[in-house]
């Protein structure tokens, strides 16, 4: 149930993201999505729960709470070198799946409104909440 | 043989080789390792064979501090002790348990894990346990369904606990005891008083009272307390008529660092995939074995934490139950009892729960209490029915049992994130800094430790390293009050295998004797 509602919630955030992305021009709409979608944490989780961790985190982590910032963290692999945004989806959904791997097994993690996450999916949760916002 | 004290002749002397304080898991145990024996054995038990709530009521008690479960409900008082309604829940105290620990104040038993080893064995045929085997792969040798979460070592392990029937010691061994040429049970035989020579070095005798008005004299070469750790220090406190503190209370040690095991909830586990977490799934009467997700000692070392565990059920069953500390309110432990038990068939009853199994699942936390003086049991101005002060448990906690409870559940949240598995929420009251605060579901596990606790040092100890009382030659202490620490594994199997392994010690020390 839940997860269907994060399916539904996340096109509707893909949509309001797709004017983002004309503004952004040259980025596609599944860069924003994979970033933006913590792919574990979503299906646990309903989109306003992933927000509000994005709320909570962008308080906890003040430095980080700018998208190009979060964008830029994110789309660095764990051994710090830069992707590029035009990377196809499979690129990025690689990188992020094992940033997220490389936290939990470095214990770069961080606990967001309890929950025990990978500094990564907080970072995709906060880009979420800043651009819904 | 079983002789019932209210029926004696007031005033009778009863004489024996030793003499063994309550019936219940120590006694029984204590008694059992002497049948058959040369030896007279004196067991004497304050209640009879069935409930009495006027014997039930000499348990009755105070407690202050952190909110407890009323002290008359918490342990049973006839034939078996607190195993008539035990759960049977077994698992040895891990090796860390024992060891002096930087970070944990008045930590560090006298003795080892592997001097406890050959006792843990013996325990378990008491407790008619299988195999003193706590190998996850031994267990998933029988069954391959058991399936660990996470299974890292480094960080978090499977702590594996056996079950127990559980073993009730009154209906288990009441005819082996009643039958016994050696071992004599007086029912109706509370003890009020410990009196000793002039010099308060050995104990001459003791004095034993019932509501019939009766009271008699109990005479032997060794006296072994097994009352369970409250009634232990009460009594050693109350016997101040030569010593106004107490026996075996020089350096004011009774009662102290009474331990409890803190039991609380304390993170969701949210999966990706359902399961139904076999390895970790209990149905009673049923289970042999199951593990619970345990913390390694270099986890432990590195982050100064306190040693606890983390056991797993459904969420749609755990939510429907109250808290121990809700459900367990009453001072009739029968009704207690009903009432909490009763939560848990209910809430099990009433949830259907998905073929595949549970996407959720509470992390249900049993943590050590750090051994602390000022967690203390002493007497009350009020007397029981027979005269004796009442106990009165002052429970407190400290900041370090908070800060492990929350640092166990990020270890495990991290451990289960590795693994890819699904992601932990932890509770709100831990995400508090303020780790003096508790939340008001906060409980305990029954199970108290420590009150005459070991040491090697009479000043930080009330017995030594083989349970005698300190400067009291022939005084001795079985159960859990003789705990140094409390570990995170519930008490019954190591006070059952410390019991055995006293009774040795004494067994040893009257054949040098002759």
């Amino acid at each position: 149930m839940q997860r269907r509602k994060f399916i539904q919630l996340s096109a509707l955030s893909g949509a309001a993201l797709g004017i983002s992305g004309i503004s952004c021009g040259h980025r596609h709409q599944a860069y924003y999505n994979l970033l933006e979608k913590p792919a574990a944490l979503s299906q646990i989780c309903d989109l306003r729960t992933i927000r509000d961790i994005g709320m909570a985190y962008s308080l906890q982590a003040p430095a980080e709470a700018k998208a190009e910032k979060l964008e830029t963290l994110l789309m660095t692999d764990s051994a710090g070198k830069p992707v590029s945004p035009d990377a196809n989806a499979p690129v990025i959904q690689t990188l992020l799946e094992g940033k997220i791997k490389h936290d939990f097994e470095t214990g770069d993690t961080v606990i967001v409104k309890g929950w025990v996450l990978a500094v990564t999916e907080a970072r995709q949760c906060t880009l979420l909440f800043l651009h819904q916002q | 043989m079983h002789t019932d004290a209210r029926l004696l002749e007031n005033d009778t002397l009863i004489e024996g080789d030793i003499c063994i304080v309550g019936a219940g898991a120590a006694g029984i145990s204590m008694a059992l390792e002497w049948e058959g024996s040369p030896h007279k054995v004196i067991l004497l038990e304050g209640g009879g064979f069935e409930y009495d709530p006027k014997i039930q009521d000499l348990y009755a008690g105070k407690t202050t501090g952190q909110p407890y479960y009323p002290l008359m409900s918490c342990r049973l008082h006839y034939f078996g002790g607190t195993t008539g309604h035990w759960a049977g829940y077994c698992s040895p105290l891990d090796t860390i348990d024992f060891d002096k620990r930087s970070w944990v104040e008045h930590s560090g038993w006298p003795i080892t894990r592997a001097d406890m080893d050959p006792y843990y064995k013996r325990a378990h045929e008491k407790l008619e346990l299988g195999p003193y085997n706590y190998d996850l792969s031994f267990w998933q040798g029988k069954d391959p369904g058991m399936v660990p979460l996470v299974n890292s070592h480094a960080v978090v392990w499977n702590k594996i606990w056996q079950f127990s029937p559980p073993t009730r010691f009154g209906e288990k061994y009441k005819s082996k005891i009643v039958a016994s040429r050696n071992i004599h049970l007086f029912t109706y035989a509370n003890v009020v008083n410990i009196i000793t020579n002039e010099s308060g070095s050995a104990v001459r005798e003791l004095i034993v009272k019932n509501f019939e008005g009766k009271q008699h004299r109990v005479r032997a070469k060794k006296f072994i307390l097994a009352c369970c750790s409250i009634q232990n220090a009460r009594l050693l406190l109350a016997s101040n008529r030569q010593s106004v503190h107490g026996l075996g209370n020089v350096h004011d040690q009774v009662g102290r660092y009474f331990m409890e095991h803190l039991e609380i909830k304390a993170a969701e586990l949210w999966l990706i995939k359902p399961s139904p977490l076999k390895l970790y799934a209990i149905q009673f009467g049923v289970t042999k074995a199951r593990a619970e997700l345990a913390i390694s000692t270099e986890k432990q070392k590195a982050f100064e934490i306190l040693n606890g565990t983390l056991s797993l059920s459904p969420l749609e069953v755990a939510k429907k139950i109250k808290p121990a500390i809700e459900g367990w309110s009453q001072q009739d432990p029968r009704k207690s009892g009903d009432s909490f038990f009763g939560g848990f068939s209910k809430a099990a009853r009433e949830t259907q729960l998905p073929a595949g199994g549970s996407r959720s699942y509470q992390l249900f936390a049993r943590i050590e209490q750090a051994p602390n003086a000022a967690s203390r049991v002493t007497l009350d101005t009020e007397k029981d029915g027979l005269g004796v002060p009442r106990a009165s448990l002052h429970w407190v906690l400290t900041p370090l049992e908070k800060r492990s409870l929350r640092k166990i559940s990020e270890l495990a949240g991290q451990e289960v994130g590795r693994s890819g598995t699904g992601r932990v929420k932890l509770m709100d009251y831990l995400l508090d800094k303020d780790d003096h605060s508790w939340p008001s579901f906060t409980g305990g596990g029954w199970h108290h430790m420590g009150t005459t606790r070991m040491s090697t040092d009479p000043k930080q100890g009330v017995v030594d390293s083989n349970c005698k009382v300190h400067g009291i030659s022939n005084l001795f202490i079985a159960g859990s009050s003789c705990f140094t620490t409390a570990g995170a594994a519930n008490p019954t199997l190591t006070l059952v295998a410390l019991t055995i392994r006293l009774s040795d010690h004494i067994k040893e020390s009257m054949r040098q004797k002759g």
